[in-house]
């Protein structure tokens, strides 16, 4: 058979046909032969991804293969890493860009060492188009005749063309060179500035009076600090013990090549961002080191011998010094040099002569601080080292602060943490570095980095074995010996912490969606000429991952209504009697389970009028009716709605709302919007805290079964016939003690044939719909039970009457009714007498 | 409507993976298929097209399944042993996809080359439903094979009725 025939018949359970199909391919792709034998190898379970992958790698020989760039020939967990450094570096290029737009020039120091960053590593790899493009920032961001918020700009710029490079580069093809005018185009040649930033440097500060004091001190870092500081630490081990490596084999004799630049490397950003941290034992130490392993690589000294083992005495005090730094950090103590390090500095300098700055020495408290006065003009004895390769070079204020004699005690304001605070969260707390106070037992949490792909395979599995559970469960739970059952319920309470631990896995802040928000905003001002500012509450509420990426798209909609039509033009306002700058409130709050993300603006409020006579134009509802807010507004979720022009240009909103409303309800979620005139509209988001698993109620009707989340339903009755009336020969409403909720019948909606035709043969269930409540009419309620929820591809099915798909119980697929729509069919067959 | 000139008909040769339909033979482009199964349970969506046969669970993934019969309004037929549905991961405009068509039988993967290639034939009448999802016709030996436009038997398709 044809290799790529059999490649696509194979099933994951089938062990032969995959090993056959091996032996096929050897000749061909001994690759893809490797890969089916490692499936066939592989659980049963894992098998499909590892086939997927044998098919995607056919797929791509199929396609010509292009010459190979530098950056393809990188192993794929470096490309990997390289896309994922550079992407959170971007990020938080945007983050001090928007803070850099409002005005403030406190960012412009991190942003400049972010670009030098963002230079060295696309240099590294070969990516001259983005080299460029950070280097001409790098320069303009010193240019005092650049006012702040074209700098801004350009940043963002940046930003944005940066972002569709990577993504060029995902695609498997090299970003080309920026068209001029894209940033600033200063000629790479040009050395980086060494210049003195303006602002915001972590500065060198005196040393303390009473340095002797210091190692005693209590130190105060905020939460955010301290996690960073984690990082730092877990990295730097990580560097370490890499180095050790490397450096026995040096001692052996057969150091390979790279391994010089892979060690200097290490040292190099170890220094880097121990200085930005302050922790400065660190960063003498790997200053030091750093300095050696230059002279090894300009073949000044020899990589073997004396020069090793006084850098494995350096790698072993920095193992002690990183431990050291974890404890004063989790004590709140000022991080200090060991004792010994006097004696391992020296060793190290021995060999560079770079005696003429003797090592701090704090823990000798009579060590008289003769040079302090110095520190800030003091001129480096050492040159720099060399540039050329290396990740971020070294700009001159770190150099500074690591060559400056001082007190190793970290004490007062913090300059560089709260520049990490700036990035962390730009809204709040830029201005005033006010380090909050934290609770005793700052504990620096571990970590591990996971793929995530294995995080999504885990909750995969569990969201399988929930299911799997309920199954037995449900069957045991009469049959069963008591036994067994008592085995099941602590069998179901694991499974839930499970869960829950699962789902956990998976949660990120919103806090990225809501910077690009910002953006967005900053954006559409310019755009549309208004003035607005966005204001964001609760950016730290956590959801899972996947629905953070669902929640972006709506948000966008949103927004660019509030902007678009919600919010008036400045003169506007102030003849209002408004601020001329609008504002907008973007909150995320927890609710019942739920996560509500709300849009609020200031602006106009919608025009009831214009919509009802827009929607009555369009035949959506009779001249007559008699609607309550909710309802009307609830028009402008009507598909199509949105593009009549004329009613978005005068009354607003509508852009894309259907598409709003479909995406949330894809995710489980619903929309509702509020607004009052002249005042502003709110835009409400109700959102599942994930997307994994809910709880349904599975239901039977004509032979076909649905789910409907039990979120929505009401109760569940058992229907009389003397429950139903009937108005005008067509609405039927059912009495439910008193209460009289409009009758919707599934299977005439749904087009399926019926079996429960008297209500008295079926069950009513009252749901909650978004307007209003109202009773379902279905055949059965078959079981109550956890579905995992998936996401329904609308590009092939008609999805109106579902808000989305899932598996069941038993592993087949199911659909999840969308009782709104339902509600909305009815009514259309009920308004043309068409009830059957 | 648009069809291919002579100079884009080059453009269209390479490997297609070719099955029966209603006695017809069929091919569509190999790297738009990830794989084939054997027809499963599927749940019905009622009120959706009437060329879906419903959903499937595809290993943890929700995939409609197209009925091409019902697409092509050719009559139904049994699902036999041969019956198979092709699952195909396709890149649109605005996203991918991945759907199942079910067919009558798969047959081969087959190398086209431009020379077995021509125009489609002008079926008259601004082309049916079927007939507008033609890319080209190919000749395998004895065989003639029409080449459908994946794309076009997805988003091509007649309004729905209200």
């Amino acid at each position: 058979m044809d290799p790529a025939l059999a490649l696509m018949l194979l099933e994951p359970h089938d062990d032969a046909a995959i090993l056959a199909c091996a032996t096929t391919v050897e000749p061909v792709r001994p690759d893809i032969a490797a890969a089916l034998r490692q499936a066939a190898a592989a659980p049963v379970a894992e098998r499909a991804t590892i086939l997927d992958r044998a098919r995607a790698i056919w797929a791509e020989a199929e396609a010509a293969p292009a010459a190979l760039h530098p950056f393809f020939e990188l192993p794929a967990s470096l490309q990997q890493e390289f896309h994922s450094h550079h992407r959170s570096l971007v990020a938080e290029v945007e983050a001090l860009a928007l803070v850099l737009d409002t005005g403030d020039a406190a960012p412009l120091g991190a942003l400049r060492r972010l670009a030098h960053s963002l230079k060295g590593e696309a240099g590294i790899v070969g990516l001259d188009a983005l080299v460029g493009r950070w280097h001409a920032l790098e320069n303009d961001v010193e240019d005092p005749a650049v006012p702040l918020r074209a700098k801004a700009a350009r940043f963002l710029e940046a930003v944005s063309a940066t972002e569709v490079d990577l993504r060029t580069l995902a695609d498997g093809r090299i970003p080309t060179e920026a068209p001029p005018g894209a940033g600033g185009n200063a000629p790479p040649a040009t050395p980086p500035p060494r210049a003195q930033a303006p602002t915001a440097e972590p500065v060198v500060h005196a040393p303390p009076p009473k340095a002797a004091a210091a190692a005693t001190d209590r130190v105060t870092r905020d939460e955010e600090t301290v996690s960073i500081l984690g990082e730092f630490l877990m990295e730097a081990a990580d560097g370490v013990s890499q180095a050790d490596e490397i450096l026995m084999r040096a001692e052996q004799g057969d150091a390979e090549t790279g391994d010089l630049d892979a060690i200097f490397r290490a040292f190099h950003s170890m220094k880097g961002v121990a200085a930005a941290l302050e922790v400065e034992p660190v960063a003498i130490l790997a200053h030091a080191m750093e300095d050696l392993l230059t002279r090894c690589r300009d073949g000044v000294l020899p990589f073997h011998g004396d020069v090793v083992s006084a850098l494995l005495d350096g790698t072993q005090l920095m193992r002690a010094m990183v431990e050291d730094t974890r404890a004063a950090v989790e004590r709140h103590l000022a991080f200090a040099m060991p004792a010994r390090a006097d004696e391992v500095l020296m060793r190290l300098r021995a060999h560079t002569g770079g005696m003429r700055v003797p090592a701090p020495t704090l823990p000798t408290p009579a060590a008289p601080h003769v040079a302090a006065p110095m520190p800030m003009s003091m001129p480096i004895a050492v040159p720099a080292p060399a540039e050329t390769a290396v990740p971020a070079a070294t700009p001159a204020w770190l150099a500074q602060v690591v060559e400056a004699p001082r007190a190793v005690a970290v004490t007062g304001a913090n300059a560089a943490a709260s520049a990490r605070i700036a990035v962390a969260a730009p809204e709040a707390r830029v201005p005033g570095p006010s380090p909050a106070e934290t609770p005793a037992g700052a504990r620096i949490r571990e970590t591990v980095k996971v793929d995530l792909e294995r995080v999504d395979l885990l909750v995969e599995l569990i969201g399988e074995l929930v299911i799997a559970e309920s199954m037995v469960a449900g069957r045991s739970e009469s049959s069963a010996a008591p036994e067994l059952r008592n085995a099941l319920r602590h069998l179901t309470k694991i499974v839930r912490d499970l869960q829950r631990m699962g789902i956990g896995l998976r949660m990120v802040p919103l806090v990225g969606v809501f910077q690009k928000m910002r953006r967005l905003v900053r954006d559409l001002c310019v755009k549309v000429g208004k003035e607005a500012v966005l204001v964001t509450q609760g950016d730290g509420i956590e959801m899972d991952r996947s629905l953070v990426e669902q929640v972006a798209d709506p948000l966008v909609h949103i927004l660019r209504n509030a902007m678009d039509h919600g919010l008036e033009t400045p003169q506007d306002r102030v003849a209002a009697g408004k601020p001329a700058q609008g504002t907008i409130v973007l909150s995320a709050s927890h609710e019942a389970g739920n996560i509500v993300i709300e849009v609020r603006d200031d602006g106009r409020g919608m025009d009831r009028a214009r919509i009802v006579a827009r929607a009555v134009e369009r035949g959506l509802i009779e001249p007559d009716a008699d609607l309550a807010d909710a309802e009307v507004f609830e028009l402008i979720f009507a598909p199509g709605f949105s593009t009549a022009e004329r009613v978005t240009e005068v009354s607003g909103r509508g852009v894309g709302m259907d598409v709003v409303k479909r995406n949330v309800e894809a995710m489980g979620g619903r929309v509702r919007v509020s607004s009052v005139t002249g005042a502003g509209s709110t835009v409400r988001l109700t959102v599942p805290l994930t997307l994994a698993i809910i709880d349904g109620m599975l239901i039977g009707c004509g032979g076909e079964r649905f789910v409907v989340p039990t979120r929505s339903i009401v109760e569940s009755i058992r229907a009389e016939s003397r429950m139903l009336v009937t108005y005008a020969g067509r609405h039927e409403v059912v009495d439910i003690r008193g209460e009289l909720y409009p009758l919707v019948r599934l299977h005439p909606v749904l087009d399926i044939p019926a079996r429960s035709v008297r209500i008295e043969d079926g069950l009513i269930l009252v749901v909650e719909g978004i307007t209003r409540r109202f009773a379902i009419l279905v055949d059965e309620v078959v079981s109550r039970q956890q579905v995992v929820i998936k996401a329904m591809d609308d590009r092939l099915v008609d999805t109106r009457f579902y808000s989305g798909a899932c598996i069941l119980a038993d592993g087949h697929a199911g659909l999840i009714l969308n009782i709104d729509a339902l509600l909305a069919q009815s009514d259309g067959r009920e308004a043309t007498g068409g009830a059957a | 409507m648009s069809t291919p000139t002579t100079g884009a008909l080059a453009r269209l040769a390479g490997k297609y993976l070719t099955f029966m339909l209603d006695g017809t033979c069929y091919g569509f482009g190999i790297h738009d298929i990830r794989e084939i199964i054997v027809p499963m349970d599927v749940a019905r969506v009622p009120r959706a097209q009437p060329w879906i046969r419903g959903v499937i669970n595809l290993r943890g993934k929700i995939i409609p399944v197209m009925d091409l019969r019902a697409r092509f309004l050719v009559p139904q037929a049994r699902v036999s042993e041969q019956t198979v549905v092709i699952v195909v991961q396709k890149q649109f405009a605005d996203g991918e996809s991945i759907f199942g068509i079910e067919v009558d039988q798969v047959l081969e993967v087959l190398a086209v080359s431009a020379d077995d290639l021509s125009l489609p034939p002008d079926l008259g009448g601004g082309g049916d439903e079927g007939t507008r999802c033609m890319l080209a016709t190919a000749r395998a030996g004895e065989r003639v094979l029409f080449l459908l436009n994946l794309e076009r038997i997805v988003t091509d398709v007649p309004a729905p009725s209200a």
